[in-house]
Order: C-alpha cells, then sequence, then structure tokens
C-alpha cells in the first residue's frame, strides 16, 4: 500500500468511525428506554473498537440477501455481509466507479479498496450473486487488485421450473467450489446445525419484529439490529435478540401514541446509513415495518425441511433463498407487491416512504408499481431519491414533515 | 383582531394580514437576501406600523417557508405545503373547490393533489436542483440580458414561436441558450422554450398524483403570464391564477392563525 492509499484508508475509517458515533447516539437520543443498550454497545464493540475477531476462522464475504450462509457455516468458516451504509466509503467509492452506480455499490467498492471491513481477519473471498447489473458487473469494474470473487449465477426468473434447476445447479457448483476453498466436506450434521441456528436467528428477529408493530421498539433500532446480523458472531447476536425479547416481555403494554404508521421499502437503509429513518421518527412517524433487504426481507422466510438430509437440506435453501425473495431484479416480481399489501394490512400502515438511492435503477423500476398499490389502497405514497450524503437533508425534510402533516390532518 | 401569516421563502419574504372575517388587509412581498431572519421582522415591523397595528390587536402570527425555523418570534411553525393548502380556505379560493396546486416557488416546485375539506391529500416535489423552478428562469433572464418581469411580454409577443430548450438544469440551459442566440434565434422563442421545457417538466412530476381540475397555479412565478400561457398548452386545460399567487401560503398561515385559535 502506498502512502496515498494508506492516508486515504486512515481517514475515510476515521470517518466512517465519526459517522457511527453520531448515528448511534441519534439513535441513543430518539429512545426512551434501555432495552437497545446493548446492541447499541455491541455495534461501538465492533465498529468503534474493533472488537470483532474470529482469530484462526476463514471469513467468507457475501454480497445481496441470496447467499445461503448455512453452508458457510456448515463449513466451519464464517460469512460477513459487505453491503455497507458508510457515508466515507461511498465518497471513496465515487472515485473508483462510474457516476450513475447507486451508493450502495460505492460504498461496497470503497470498502474493498481501504480493506475496511470492521473483522479479523479479513475475508479471503466474496460471493457475490448475480442480481442487479451493477453489483454483477462490480468485480470487473474495480479499478484495483481486490478479493477474490466468485460469481453465484442467479435466474432472472423465480417461478418456472427452469429457473429453480438452474439456481440448484447454481448452488451445487457453489457447494463444490466452497468444499475446495476451505478443504472441507458439507457434512449433514454440520449443515442441519447451521440451518437450526439461522432459522432461530430468523425466528427470534420474527418475534421482536411483533413488539416493533405495537412500537415498543423503534424502525431505526430493528435496522440497526438487522445491519449487525450482517457482520457479528451468530450466538451473541442470538444472546441478545433472547435477552431484549425478554425484557420486552415483561416490560408494560405501551399504548400507541398515535403518530402515523409508516412502513418503508425500496434501496435499503443499512446501518449507518439511516438518514430517512431517523428523520421520519424525528418528525413524528413510527417506522413500524419494511420491506428491505438488509432487514425484513432478509431475517423473514425460513428453510422447510422434511427430513434432515442432504438431498433434502438442500433444495430446501434453495426454495429457501429464491422463491420468497422479493429482490427487483425478479421478473415477474408481482410478489413484491403481494408482500408489501400484507405488510401494510398486518400493521395498520397509514404512509409508504419509497427510498430510492440515486442511480438504483431496479428499485426505481419498480417504484410505479408500488405507487400504483398505494393509490389502490388508499395509502399516502412517499418517493424519495436520494443518496447517501447528507446534502439534501433540507428538501427531504420539508417532504418529510408535509407527507406527515397530510397523513395527521386527513386522519 | 388580526391574524398573521409569514411566509420566509428562499426568494422572497410574504408578510399577509387578515382579520376574523378572514378579508385581507394587507401584504408585503420583499427579497429574502442572506439575513432573512432581519428582512422578516422588518417587513413585520412596516406591515403593523403601516396600518396602525400594534401587537394587542395581533391575535396569533404563524410562520412557514424555509426559512420559518429561524424565525422564533412567531407563536407556531407551519410546512410551506401545508401552508399552502391553507391558502385555499381564503375568501377568493374558497369556493372554487380547487383540487390541484402547482406551484413553483424560488428554489422548488410542487404539485398537491387536494381533498374536498382543502387538505393535503398527495404531493410531489422535484429534485433537489434548481430545474423547473423560479431560480432556472432567473439565470436564464439573467443570459438573456432581460428582467425577470419582462419574460411574460417576449413570450406572449412570440406567440406560438418557440424553440425547444432541452435541459431542464440551469447549468446546462444556459450553455444551451448561448448557443442558440448564437445561432440568430429570438428572444422571444428562447423564452418560450423555457416556459414550455418547465410545464413539461411540472407535467411529468404530476404523473405521479391523482391530477384533477380545477387546477391553481401559485408561487412567485404564477405572476408570469407566459408561463401560465405554457402551462395551460402543456396541460391542456385552463388554469386558476389568483390576484396575488405568491402571497397564496402567506394568507394559507394567517388563515391558519385563525383556525388554530377557534
Amino acid at each position: 500500500m502506498n502512502y496515498r492509499e494508506s492516508k486515504l484508508k486512515e481517514i475515510s475509517i476515521l470517518k466512517s468511525k465519526k459517522e457511527v458515533a453520531k448515528v448511534i447516539k441519534t439513535l441513543r437520543t430518539n429512545n426512551n428506554s434501555t432495552v437497545m443498550e446493548a446492541f447499541y454497545k455491541r455495534a461501538e464493540d465492533i465498529y468503534l473498537n474493533d472488537k470483532l475477531d474470529f482469530k484462526d476462522k476463514l471469513v467468507i464475504g457475501t454480497l445481496c440477501v441470496h447467499v445461503p450462509i448455512e453452508i458457510i457455516y456448515a463449513l466451519g468458516a464464517v460469512p460477513i455481509r459487505l453491503c455497507n451504509g458508510f457515508t466515507p466509503m461511498e465518497q471513496l467509492g465515487s472515485e473508483l466507479l462510474p457516476v450513475k452506480v447507486c451508493p450502495m455499490v460505492k460504498a461496497i467498492a470503497g470498502s474493498l479498496y481501504v480493506k475496511a471491513f470492521n473483522i479479523k481477519p479479513e475475508p479471503s473471498l466474496i460471493i457475490n450473486p448475480t442480481t442487479c447489473d451493477q453489483k454483477k458487473k462490480l468485480a470487473e469494474a474495480l479499478p484495483f487488485d481486490s478479493i477474490d470473487f466468485y460469481n453465484l449465477e442467479m435466474p432472472s426468473n423465480k417461478e418456472s421450473e427452469a429457473a429453480q434447476n438452474y439456481w440448484k445447479h447454481s448452488l451445487s457448483d457453489l457447494i463444490i467450489y466452497l468444499e475446495k476453498f476451505t478443504k472441507k466436506r458439507l457434512k449433514k450434521e454440520n449443515l442441519k446445525e447451521a440451518m437450526i441456528k439461522v432459522s432461530t436467528a430468523q425466528k427470534l428477529y420474527r418475534e421482536l419484529n411483533n413488539y416493533r408493530k405495537i412500537e415498543l421498539i423503534s424502525g431505526p433500532d430493528m435496522m440497526l439490529i438487522s445491519s449487525l446480523y450482517f457482520i457479528d458472531d451468530i450466538d451473541i447476536w442470538i444472546n441478545n435478540i433472547t435477552n431484549i425479547i425478554e425484557e420486552l416481555k415483561a416490560s408494560e403494554n405501551k399504548t400507541s401514541n398515535g403518530n402515523p404508521k409508516i412502513l418503508m421499502t425500496g434501496s435499503p437503509s443499512i446501518f449507518p446509513q439511516l438518514k430517512i429513518p431517523n428523520m421520519l421518527v424525528e418528525h413524528g412517524a413510527s417506522l413500524v415495518a419494511d420491506e428491505f433487504c438488509s432487514s425484513n426481507r432478509l431475517l423473514y422466510d425460513s428453510a422447510a425441511v422434511a427430513e434432515w438430509q442432504l438431498h433434502d437440506m438442500i433444495p430446501a435453501l434453495a426454495d429457501k433463498y429464491l422463491k420468497p425473495n422479493t429482490c427487483p431484479v425478479f421478473v415477474p416480481n408481482d410478489s413484491r407487491v403481494r408482500k408489501i399489501k400484507q405488510l401494510c394490512e398486518q400493521n395498520d400502515i397509514e404512509g409508504i416512504v419509497y427510498q430510492n438511492f440515486s442511480g438504483c435503477q431496479p428499485y426505481d423500476m419498480e417504484s410505479n408499481m408500488i405507487n400504483k398499490l398505494a393509490n389502490d389502497m388508499g395509502i399516502p405514497f412517499l418517493m424519495l431519491e436520494t443518496s447517501y450524503v447528507s446534502d439534501d437533508k433540507g428538501q427531504l425534510s420539508t417532504r418529510i414533515e408535509a407527507f406527515i402533516d397530510s397523513i395527521k390532518m386527513n386522519l | 383582531m388580526y391574524y398573521i401569516g409569514i411566509d420566509i421563502g428562499s426568494t422572497a419574504i410574504k408578510i399577509a394580514v387578515i382579520n376574523d372575517d378572514k378579508e385581507l388587509i394587507d401584504y408585503s412581498v420583499s427579497a429574502s437576501g442572506s439575513l432573512f431572519h432581519k428582512y422578516a421582522l422588518q417587513q413585520f415591523e412596516n406591515i403593523c406600523l403601516k396600518n396602525g397595528i400594534s401587537s394587542s390587536d395581533i391575535a396569533k402570527v404563524t410562520v412557514t417557508g424555509y426559512g420559518r425555523k429561524m424565525y422564533k418570534q412567531a407563536d407556531e411553525q407551519i410546512n410551506e405545503i401545508t401552508a399552502n393548502a391553507f391558502g385555499l380556505e381564503s375568501l377568493e379560493l374558497k369556493s372554487l373547490g380547487i383540487k390541484t396546486i402547482i406551484n413553483i416557488g424560488g428554489q422548488d416546485s410542487k404539485v398537491l393533489e387536494i381533498s374536498d375539506t382543502n387538505k393535503v391529500q398527495n404531493f410531489v416535489m422535484n429534485d433537489k436542483c434548481a430545474a423547473g423552478t423560479g431560480k432556472f428562469l432567473d439565470v436564464a433572464a439573467r443570459t438573456l440580458e432581460i428582467g425577470v418581469d419582462e419574460l411574460e411580454k417576449y413570450h406572449l409577443k412570440a406567440g406560438y414561436d418557440s424553440v425547444e430548450i432541452n435541459s431542464t438544469c440551469a447549468v446546462f440551459a444556459e450553455s444551451e441558450i448561448i448557443s442558440l442566440l448564437a445561432e440568430e434565434t429570438s428572444i422571444g422563442e428562447i423564452v418560450v422554450g423555457l416556459h414550455n421545457s418547465i410545464a413539461k417538466r411540472i407535467r411529468r412530476l404530476s404523473r405521479k398524483i391523482k391530477f384533477q381540475t380545477p387546477i391553481l397555479f401559485d408561487g412567485g412565478t404564477a405572476l408570469n403570464k407566459g408561463l401560465k400561457q405554457a402551462l395551460e398548452e402543456e396541460f391542456m386545460t385552463d388554469i386558476i391564477v389568483s390576484k396575488t399567487p405568491e402571497i397564496t401560503s402567506a394568507i394559507g398561515a394567517a388563515i391558519y392563525s385563525l383556525y388554530s385559535l377557534k
């Protein structure tokens, strides 16, 4: 690493830490209970104090929600999702990638460039599902030597038999590749254990969502929790979330504060990029639900296994990562419309906020579909085009305030 | 008693004074500048002095617009979009049953969908740039070396003769205008082209909401009849402009002062 690179690394990591500290401070200020403390501390330990160390274990990076992390766990390695919300990394990425690339992909490029992962040891491989064009072409677009990418081939359809077979083949290839890479065989006991662990984590997240619905836990806090799931030791994460649920069970039921109930969807808000979620809360909304690949979509659907045999477990995993996935790269994707409709009904949603990162084409293209759903359901819809930098806070604030005002006045 | 609305916009400060019967007693419009808080206080004093209003005669002051957070002297602050819709409760507009408001201000443009009870049902706003706003016309007029208030005259004189201005970005439009001038295009044709380009942008913006008539066009740019005509052609319908379109939101804030005390 030359002088310029090491200086860049130093500065952008320092700035990222400042951003983390600022966002955790905001979360603490907006939260008047102590239930989240364990997660705030954990976030500080990982992002500020660099305490996440897996010693001699192999760390494997993943992108998007389509990589079956159960397989990585079963092979004794640790998965870490590299999609991130660091503004300084996005700024770095802006210098490396074409202008019109979305900020999240830029942030990934930035963190790869300066090797800022908040985890030890550094990832030695990145599994990249071929989802949107920008993610797909990322490895080829990087103007520097990066960690090796493995392209996990995805079909663009998820319902046809051909697509499902294609996906199953793709997963078999991944398993063969990873077995070679980790120099281990995939064993059924290990895969079973990993699948049970991941599905426990998902079950707990769903359970916690019930408390979000009754506003005992806020939307931005839920997003911090799910972002930690990207990176944290899964056992510690499970332990922390179990404790929170116990504490919330014991607490008295709060009566609703009457704030408009909002669902957020679109380009994902990944910690510390919680600009819009925090603004919504600060302007008097309750962010009771989301349909983001970084939180609800990530942790909602579990694998359904009939028999704990490899020939049954692997297809069950394949199904889990394809069929219920509402990523906008799929065609057709009316299941996303159905999913959002269902979330609106379950959570008595009074407004939908659609976040679109500038340059994120798939979500932009699907916004009309969701706008139409909102109109059909009589739910006000707000489309916000934004990026990681906060130069648009003034304009966003005007829109968000007016949106919440209009919901309140029409109630 | 008097009810006052102050709208501190990006370009101008607007103050409206109404009485218990919602009659507009007086209003003022002045440039925002950089010290908009100070100027707003001055304007407020001036208008009170001019009309012999003492502080005991004022029931409530509501402030709105970009600069509202700086104006701590007000009793309440409301969002400019909410204030704009309250403006429909004025004596002049109430009976018209407005369903859509097109507001083109100095720094942003918005299209508001209005409910039967004059509440904001839905709205869309331009992105974070000057495209399709008053600022765009400002920059263009400067390049053409004419005043913003002359745009109307040039438009109406040119009639339907126009050129296509493709850039909606204020910066790019400037270079497009310069190249048009170099091709000996007349100022009138360019002005019509500019107005059409704003109208087209507003129509694109309004696709996302339920767009119903009657339509009210307000904000400072609504004083420009050329732009009104361009919007009417683009939307292929009549558009209403009130007597004082630049102060709709200030009147709205004043009406809010009145309503919130009832």
